[in-house]
């Protein structure tokens, strides 16, 4: 089954469905080891800010996507 | 032999790295080139091993990643005393730098600062420097230069395998001059030494 037959399968849901859809998308993307070019993004992005809260956040974001999934494991 | 991942480099030297790039030590496309190549599961000695990348150099021992050489760091480079033999073979770097805060006081930022059509020149300058302090001083503790560099070195042949990171050319009418106090280096060549070149 490729990607695009299954964003047609979500379509076809009932709302409630397609919100436990959308939960479990945005958990996969929290959760997901990043690509090497998003993680150089996120780091231009960094370094780039000078906000250091933004700064904190965006160096969370790339610690998480480092490791991908279960990074307490890292810790 | 073992693989090395992600997951084996221990958050403290991701967050050194980060720190490095944070500060521009380093460009934030080495965080990516760093994890594609990690991502390809590399397999390593179970001794110490070194990985080179345009401006770091990371140093492993076994599947663990133990930590990164940036091109300034010529201190922590002599606590691995045999990464000089992984310098035998090409691309040789050639690191000329500078205390961060002359590069700042410069205005230039390390290391987006690069004089590409300057580098062999650069190279060549180096080389021969290198050379003339060896020949100077023949029992000084000084990596050697590889003969096979000699006609880098001459001018015969281009530097095809070399590149040269950083520098300030303080008056480009003049050829190639470094800021005074720039403290040279060469990975592969020679000893950090101190360069005293004025116009």
């Amino acid at each position: 089954m490729t990607a695009e037959q299954i964003i047609e399968e979500i379509k076809r849901l009932d709302p409630k469905d397609q919100l436990g859809v959308i939960r479990f998308a945005y958990q996969l993307d929290a959760e997901r080891k990043l690509s090497g070019k998003e993680l150089s993004t996120l780091a231009a992005r960094m370094t780039e800010t000078d906000d250091p809260a933004e700064a904190a956040i965006i160096r969370e974001s790339i610690v998480r996507g480092f490791y991908g999934r279960q990074p307490a494991n890292n810790a | 032999m073992p693989k090395i991942r992600r997951q084996n480099l221990p958050p403290a030297l991701l967050h050194h790295l980060l720190d490095r790039i944070r500060s521009r030590e380093i460009s934030a496309d080495h965080l990516g080139l760093f994890a594609e190549w990690l991502d390809t599961e590399p397999e390593v000695p179970d001794e110490k091993w070194f990985k080179r990348f345009p401006a770091m150099t990371v140093c492993g021992q076994g599947g663990l990643v133990k930590t990164f050489l940036l091109p300034n760091s010529f201190q922590a480079e002599k606590k691995f005393s045999d990464l000089r033999s992984l310098s035998a073979a090409p691309p040789y770097h050639v690191v000329v730098s500078t205390k961060t805060e002359s590069l700042a006081k410069a205005g230039l930022s390390w290391p987006r600062w690069q004089t590409p059509a300057l580098s062999p020149w650069i190279v060549r300058w180096l080389l021969k420097t290198a050379i003339i302090v060896e020949r100077a001083l023949p029992m000084a503790d000084t990596a050697k230069v590889p003969p096979a560099l000699y006609p880098v070195a001459k001018g015969t042949q281009p530097p095809t395998h070399f590149w040269a990171w950083a520098a300030y050319i303080v008056e480009p009418a003049f050829g190639l001059h470094l800021f005074p106090d720039f403290q040279c280096g060469m990975e592969a060549c020679c000893n950090p030494f101190k360069c005293m070149l004025r116009a």
